[in-house]
């Protein structure tokens, strides 16, 4: 039984003493360096030893005072010597480099499946153990601000509203889905062609959306049903519940491991993690709005044209701003208009979509969206025949 | 007495790796024990007159307060969506809780912290909590829940009528966050005053003698330091926006304008004469409130001094920052541990009796019931 020299502090008053530790059976005896005396005695079940570090403190908490180690080295040996001690899982994990490397090769791991599977899970739990007055209230709440921003009253007369309600309801009954879950509103746009989902069911379309359908003539329906059946998918599968939720997540996470340094830094990979979430509701009501068509007996074909014709209009729209900008108070000559068009080529040549790049945007491309309803289209045929 | 720490950012990189890890695998269930783990490390290895400090914090008794903590927090953030009314009841709430958690944490950091075997103790009582946290949270959390009330109003049509509401909204936001902003500096004054004057140890019992307008001066020399850095690096933020937007205003196209390179390096330059200036900011507020809470934090037979530098404060965080950007944040344990040993090194005690005649205080009763407090208040720790 070997003594390890330790500095002793009784709880009571601040003074060191030079005092040894010795391991008698079961329990931890200190005895003054000096004269021998035994100053306490504690059980060693109830001990927790302090952990290796590579910085020389090591303190012994006991149910009153503290034992200081005087030198590091001999604490570590001593304590696995007499008390034999071994370094805890969690401490061997932290000393070696090696174990510090993998640690982070998991977290990265980790972090990535939780990012892609355990976030959207949670969220998905949360959101179902609400009820949908929950998602019904939010959308109340919502409608007003949204109005506020983006929208104006719809031009549309109440019989061509009616007419189009009814046509909803007819594809919503044909495809089983509860007519009663969602409430069609027209508004007018300030901002474009425009159709989005609240939580609640309330399915906003734009009257700019529905003029932009008309001009295709054959598709016009497929096309406005199409996007309608769309934005009920976003509806049934609570997306925009979904979203809030996960986004209050991926916040948290993301804090919890960058947000001490910094609250900028944190909000990158969030807003890069909720356009990605946001990317998987966009590919998901997408493919309601493939199965309701298709129970509904009606084409993708118009939703392959949508996305071309969207995109042709936003082009036109900016390349008639840019013209504006740049002739504005020019004079008329054709050498003017030559030097606007060359300039704002590029704004009538460039594919919407491309434009924030795919990292930050928040629906997928195009090509993948048009590409998802030309195959429907192609087993279209095969589907309503069946019925 | 001087303060000196002796830890290492590698250590302490390898401790922070594991933390993080084992609290995303357990979903955040680690999270007491990283805590405490990490406590455990600064105070350890943060040595006064030659011996280090210990956290006592047992980690299972924290998870249960700050459980209750995480749920307050989330239906709170969620309220204000639902309605106005909640968001109402629920700033309410928070503002009613937030004294009694707060100086609850502050106790049980305390009870659970020790330095030669004796433990601290705060001793401030629940009023001064009240005043200086629910006042300040108040102010702030429940006019702007009921203002919710009135941002919900009809949606104009005309665009004057819109700007105008949008402007009475902002009026409204700015009447509720400028007095307040105003009376920051005391709310600071009173809650360190508050806080400072209720540590104890052994039989020292701390106050705190800077005045009110000493934090008002602070803060002055603070705006003037922010008014600097804008001074200083509004031309080459004006140079990095022009050299970034000339592409763009010869079109109209915005995103063809965004991919450029020229645009990429303005707003690179940009943003960081924009960090430095914050930078600037924050490291003359540390630096100097450092400097001005400590050294007016004093007992009969304890003076400190703290005598932090604004210049070498300046310039870690302008290294750490650089070195955490360029190494996607693994460069930020090292950061924390040499930030730590800046700040704690600066400060040094003058005590002017033997340390031999501290002897446990008598408050909350005789030194071995301060464990059992410490247990009882074990419920409550936050996340700092």
């Amino acid at each position: 039984m070997t003594r390890l020299a330790v500095d002793f502090f009784d709880g009571r008053s601040a003074r060191a003493v030079e005092a040894t530790l010795e391991v008698d059976s079961d329990a931890l005896v200190i005895r003054d360096a000096a004269s021998d005396a035994e100053l306490r005695r504690a059980d060693l079940r109830g001990l927790r030893w302090p952990e290796r570090t590579v910085a020389p403190t090591r303190i012994l908490t006991l149910g009153m005072g503290e034992v200081h180690a005087r030198g590091a080295a001999d604490w570590d040996a001593w304590v696995a010597a007499e008390v034999g001690v071994r370094d805890s899982a969690i401490v061997r994990l932290q000393h070696g480099w090696h174990w510090a490397l993998t640690a982070l090769v998991l977290l990265i791991a980790g972090a990535a499946a939780g990012y892609r599977w355990g976030i959207p899970w949670v969220a998905g739990q949360v959101v179902d153990a609400l009820p949908m007055t929950v998602d019904a209230r939010i959308g109340d709440v919502a409608l007003p601000q949204v109005e506020k921003l983006m929208l104006k009253p719809s031009a549309l007369s109440v019989a061509e509203q009616d007419a189009w309600r009814e046509k909803f309801a007819a594809m919503l009954r044909r495809a089983d889905i509860d007519a009663e879950s969602v409430t069609l509103l027209f508004r007018g746009s300030r901002i474009g062609p425009n159709a989005f989902a609240l939580p609640g069911g309330s399915i906003v379309i734009t009257d700019e959306l529905i003029d932009l359908a008309e001009r295709e003539q054959a598709l016009t329906e497929p096309m406005v049903l199409g996007v309608l059946a769309h934005e009920v998918g976003h509806v049934l599968r609570r997306h925009g519940m979904r979203h809030l939720v996960s986004t209050s997540l991926l916040g948290a996470a993301t804090s919890a491991l960058w947000g001490d340094y910094s609250s900028a830094l944190a909000l990158a990979p969030t807003m890069l993690g909720q356009a990605g979430y946001s990317r998987a509701a966009e590919r998901e009501a997408d493919e309601t709005s493939v199965q309701v068509l298709q129970r509904a007996g009606i084409t993708t074909a118009g939703m392959v044209r949508f996305f071309t014709v969207l995109d042709d209009y936003l082009r036109d729209e900016a390349w008639r701003e840019c013209m504006e900008a740049e002739i504005g108070d020019e004079e008329d000559t054709e050498d003017a208009e030559a030097a606007a068009e060359a300039a704002c080529a590029e704004a009538r040549d460039t594919p919407r979509d491309a434009q924030l790049g795919i990292a930050f945007a928040s629906h997928p491309s195009d090509e993948e969206r048009i590409a998802r309803f030309a195959r429907a289209a192609g087993r279209g045929s095969v589907a309503s025949s069946a019925q | 007495m001087p303060l000196r720490f002796h830890g290492s950012g590698a250590e302490y990189f390898r401790i922070w790796i594991v933390n993080l890890l084992l609290t995303l695998v357990t979903l955040g269930f680690y999270y007491p024990w990283a805590k405490v783990r990490r406590l455990k490390y600064f105070y350890n290895h943060t040595l006064l007159a030659e011996h280090g400090f210990e956290f006592h914090g047992v980690p299972r008794a924290m998870l249960r307060g700050m459980a209750m903590v995480g749920v307050l927090f989330f239906l709170y953030s969620f309220a204000s969506e639902f309605s106005p009314v909640a968001g109402l009841i629920a700033a309410l709430a928070v503002t009613g809780l937030w004294p009694f958690l707060w100086r609850t944490a502050i106790r049980f950091r305390l009870a659970n912290t020790s330095w030669r075997g004796l433990r601290f103790a705060f001793v401030g009582n629940v009023r001064g909590a009240i005043i200086a946290a629910g006042i300040p949270t108040a102010l702030l959390l429940v006019p702007l829940a009921v203002a919710a009330f009135w941002m919900l109003g009809d949606v104009p049509e005309e665009s004057q009528e819109m700007e105008a509401e949008m402007r009475r909204q902002g009026m409204i936001t700015l009447g509720i966050f400028l007095p307040w902003l105003l009376a920051l500096p005391w709310f600071l004054w009173f809650a360190e005053r508050y806080r400072r004057g209720a540590f104890r140890y052994a039989q020292i019992a701390t106050e705190f003698s800077a005045g009110a307008g000493a934090i008002y001066l602070l803060a002055l020399r603070l705006v003037g330091v922010l008014l600097g850095g804008v001074l200083l690096l509004t031309p080459v933020a004006v140079l990095a926006a022009v050299f970034a937007g000339s592409d763009a205003t010869e079109t109209e196209d915005l995103f063809a304008a965004l991919k450029s390179a020229r645009f990429v390096f303005g707003m690179t330059l940009f943003g960081l004469a924009y960090l430095v200036m914050i930078l600037l900011v924050r490291a003359y507020a540390v630096a100097r409130l450092q400097n001005l809470l400590w050294s007016h934090t004093h007992a009969p037979s304890l003076t400190i001094h703290s005598r932090l530098r604004f210049r070498s404060t300046l310039g870690l965080m302008l290294k750490n920052w650089l070195l955490v950007l360029l190494s996607l944040g693994l460069y930020w344990p090292f950061a924390a541990v040499a930030l730590w040993r800046l700040r704690i090194e600066a400060i040094s005690l003058d005590l002017a009796v033997p340390l031999e005649t501290l002897v446990g205080s008598g408050t909350g009763g005789e030194s071995e019931s301060a464990g059992e407090m410490a247990a009882d208040l074990a419920d409550f720790d936050f996340g700092w």
